[in-house]
């Protein structure tokens, strides 16, 4: 019953998306203190693809469990770069490669590295709001007081 | 989330560190003598990074791996009746170039800076998370 009650609102997948910016975090700011390392490669794991992994699991409970009583967890698909489990989820980062190699060997991209570092902070920002707003609605209703 | 600060942290001693080699070059750049007041001129150092933390075996952050002293030749000066001229009358100064050791400081202080926007971006997130719980 919780979990019906958890699940209906997107709690779950505010959760993911809360899990994978932070996740996501820790690579974008090692990349950073690696700016000058020599031989290091910038890593990262593709966001656009846990979106649209997100997104068809999101699709998938509609459909299966039609109407507001979408109580099943939701559990995306695995990507290349991430493997989902029921409550958590790990990231592979891999080498990205876009960058101009410099003569130390790192290809490091210092605007598109504080570019990441500033959508993935908004990502979570948002996901941390909305969540929270979920749960002042909850906590409402078990008040029975606005 | 817990650690993400660490990460940044050594990224800022890092870049500090290089800052900090490269202001002693150029504050070394006619020093002639060693500590012992001995002819031998400075030696440019190097700062070199590696990535993860040896310390905590952190695989994440960077550190300063060791500190290179430049081999090569030093600069002649001809300066005849100098102290410590040699018998063609030429003194032998430290091979640094000052506008070389400025720009390395620069792009140091620049990736210090990139760092420190990256630990106030995790004290963002670290405190959005704990409003979620107020």
């Amino acid at each position: 019953m919780l979990d019906g009650l958890l699940n209906e609102s997107g709690i779950d997948v505010l959760e993911r998306t809360i899990q994978f910016a932070g996740q996501r975090h820790r690579i974008i700011v090692n990349n950073i203190a690696n700016l000058s390392t020599p031989n290091y490669r910038p890593t990262d794991v593709d966001a656009a693809e846990f979106r649209q992994s997100l997104a068809k699991a999101l699709k998938k409970r509609h459909a299966t469990h039609p109407g507001l009583r979408s109580s099943a967890p939701i559990r995306p698909k695995d990507t290349a770069d991430i493997t989902f489990t029921d409550h958590d989820m790990e990231l592979k980062p891999r080498p990205k490669g876009e960058g101009i190699l410099f003569h130390d060997r790192n290809d490091r991209d210092l605007e598109g590295l504080m570019g990441e570092l500033t959508e993935n902070t908004l990502t979570h920002r948002t996901a941390t709001e909305l969540l929270r707003a979920r749960f002042a609605t909850l906590q409402m209703s078990i008040r029975e007081r606005v | 989330m817990y650690g993400l600060l660490d990460i940044s942290t050594s990224g800022m001693v890092a870049q500090r560190t290089r800052v900090e080699v490269a202001t002693a070059n150029i504050a070394n750049a006619n020093s002639i003598l060693n500590p012992n007041d001995d002819n031998e001129p400075f030696r440019r150092r190097m700062a070199m990074l590696a990535p993860g933390d040896p310390q905590s075996g952190n695989p994440l952050g960077v550190h300063v791996s060791q500190i290179v002293l430049a081999d090569g030749d030093f600069r002649q000066k001809y300066a005849p009746g100098h102290p410590y001229a040699d018998e063609q009358g030429y003194i032998y100064t430290p091979d640094i170039d000052i506008t070389t050791e400025t720009v390395n400081a620069m792009e140091a202080s620049r990736a210090y800076e990139a760092n420190v926007m990256a630990a106030e971006a995790t004290k963002a997130m670290l405190a959005a998370s704990l409003r979620i719980l107020a």
